[in-house]
């Protein structure tokens, strides 16, 4: 059996322990779809005082705008906030080593190990969408489908790239305490201030549009609201780079998108691959039992 | 053929003035289907050998292979090619899998082929008696068979050469005999190597067919446990308590080298040989010719005792 088959057999593995273990704790589900209700009612309460004024090329509805804001936070919550505090629980718990002591590659480690987020965190999505539409009368088109699956791949690779340089920290800066800088201030401060998950980011100063200019989740969050959301404009500019170039909005999306992920994804993987050959070096790969 | 061939492995940790030295100069030699063993004192540098030898921990120096492969050049080949039981049970269990979870788990973790896991991960289980737990949860069950799986764990790939750290430091006697004998059964059936640390000194000397004894990072002695006894042994006792006249143990006393005392109404008569075995019949034979021999006891050298020469 070739290589990769067997990667994904592991990936495949990974996923069935860690769907056992989550479902093992039986009130979790019931938590966790309260909990994605919740975050949906209170943007919708929230929406009931913006009303259906209009958010300019994004159409007119304030619950789906959001809806697409909370999906991407859910996505970028496990892929750019989980290979670091996966990578510290498998350093403390002591099972690096034994993971090391296998075919594995160093990578299918960090994927399998994200499952359980992954099994958290994703459905969440579809249940958000869900939830809006039945509950709080959010409307979708899905006028764009290629650019939409496009946005899905592109998003997902790059944020886990920004992930994995997190997790990189890890061994690489000694960061063994808990938690990194890396996460922190792309997640928590800029991607939480700039990113636009629950308003445009053309309300923002412009020194802050500049700020969010290099963050993915400003051009995925534009590319899907435009091909999501009723209404919403495929032709008006809204982010500094629309306004630079000649070219569609949702492309501009798309290129962005791309170089985002060809630099960070690499990136990500070679600097965890350099923090794993200094934690061999160093004799830090896992806590001395 | 070796299956561990390393000379001047040095390992150090720290930098600058905190750099300490903890292997200097190591050489291993293990050969294909071995029981090797290696023991010393807590912090004597046996984890970081093995981390070495396995190919987790880069060494300063090192030369020679494992597995054929090269130690410096090639580590991920021998990362793939070995397994690790270590000391705490809990390592790579998960309390809320079953035990047979468990396994299926790191069966594909380890490509055990699809078709094999199952019969697998069966094998493994009756072999370690485990049969009985596999739908419990690994949180249930006893420290001692999660140690169990957690050996299953490590053995449910057929590698070459398997390190085991401290592998029955938390089992009862009855489980620990199980493990060892399942061991020695692995390498008659399979040609297995082990490389095994232990602090239980009979546990080496039961089925280690070498044993290497480090101490502060120096190797102090490699051989087998009889090769080890002949080279630190500095005589062995045979002590014959009976009844004598105070004439005749001071003839014995210049026939032989020996101290008499006396302990109530008997004399006991303690002689320094070199080799019980061989010298015991004789001093029998010259001693029961001068009075009534009541109690005859031996001291031979153990790898206990060789172990506290070298080390202590």
């Amino acid at each position: 059996m070739s290589d990769f088959v067997n990667e994904l057999r592991a990936i495949w593995s990974f996923s069935k322990r860690e769907m056992i273990i989550w479902a093992s704790y039986r009130v979790n589900i019931w938590t966790w779809i309260i909990n994605v209700f919740i975050n949906t009612s209170i943007f919708f309460l929230i929406s009931l005082l913006v009303g259906h004024h209009s958010m300019g090329a994004y159409g007119t509805n304030y619950v789906s705008f959001v809806v697409i804001g909370l999906s991407l936070y859910y996505i970028s919550y496990t892929n750019l906030g989980d290979p670091f505090p996966r990578v510290a629980r498998i350093y403390w718990n002591g099972t690096m080593d034994l993971y090391m002591l296998s075919p594995l590659s160093y990578f299918t480690l960090v994927i399998g190990i994200m499952f359980r987020s992954v099994i958290d965190d994703y459905p969440r999505v579809g249940l958000a969408f869900l939830f809006g539409w039945l509950f709080f009368g959010a409307t979708f088109t899905f006028r764009m489908p290629i650019y939409v699956t496009l946005g899905i791949v592109l998003i997902g690779f790059s944020t886990f790239g920004i992930g994995m340089i997190s997790a990189s920290s890890f061994y690489l800066l000694n960061f063994k305490r808990g938690s990194e800088p890396v996460s922190f201030i792309l997640q928590n401060v800029v991607i939480a201030l700039v990113g636009g998950y629950y308003y445009p980011v053309n309300v923002l100063p412009k020194y802050l549009q500049v700020l969010a200019s290099f963050i993915p989740h400003t051009y995925a969050l534009d590319l899907f609201r435009r091909a999501l959301l009723p209404g919403a404009s495929l032709t008006q500019s809204v982010l500094p780079l629309q306004y630079l170039w000649n070219l569609s909005p949702m492309l501009v999306d798309v290129l962005i998108l791309m170089l985002m992920t060809v630099t960070l994804f690499p990136l990500g993987f070679y600097l965890y691959y350099l923090g794993i050959q200094k934690a061999r070096k160093e004799g830090t790969l896992t806590r001395w039992q | 053929m070796a299956v561990i061939d390393l000379t001047e492995i040095r390992r150090s940790y720290g930098k600058g003035k905190k750099r300490v030295e903890v292997l200097h100069g190591v050489n291993v030699h293990v050969e294909k289907g071995e029981i090797f063993g290696l023991l010393g004192k807590n912090g004597a540098g046996k984890t970081t050998l093995i981390k070495v030898m396995s190919g987790l921990l880069i060494p300063d120096t090192a030369n020679g292979k494992v597995l054929g492969y090269d130690v410096l050049k090639e580590s991920d080949k021998i990362r793939a090619s070995v397994s690790l039981v270590a000391p705490t049970a809990d390592i790579g269990v998960d309390p809320v899998l079953t035990v047979r979870q468990n396994l299926l788990f790191w069966a594909t973790v380890y490509r055990i082929p699809s078709k094999k896991v199952n019969e697998d991960v069966n094998e493994i289980m009756k072999a370690l008696d485990l049969i009985k737990f596999k739908d419990a949860w690994a949180m249930e069950i006893s420290a001692g068979t999660r140690q169990r799986l957690a050996i299953a764990r490590a053995l449910l790939v057929k590698h070459d050469l398997v390190f085991l750290d401290e592998p029955t430091v938390k089992l009862d006697m009855e489980a620990a005999k199980m493990i060892r004998s399942f061991i020695v059964d692995l390498r008659n059936k399979f040609g297995i190597t082990f490389f095994m640390t232990t602090h239980l000194i009979e546990e080496a000397e039961e089925i280690c067919d070498r044993v290497m004894i480090i101490d502060e990072g120096n190797v102090k002695a490699v051989g087998t446990v009889d090769e080890l006894r002949s080279a630190f042994n500095d005589g062995e006792e045979i002590i014959i308590s009976g009844r004598f006249d105070t004439l005749n143990v001071q003839k014995l006393g210049r026939m032989w080298k020996m101290d008499a005392k006396r302990v109530d109404d008997e004399f006991q008569l303690d002689f320094h040989v070199e080799n019980v075995d061989k010298e015991l019949p004789l001093i029998i034979e010259s001693v029961i010719k001068y009075g009534e021999i009541t109690n005859v006891e031996t001291k031979r050298l153990t790898l206990n005792d060789v172990f506290k020469k070298v080390v202590i």
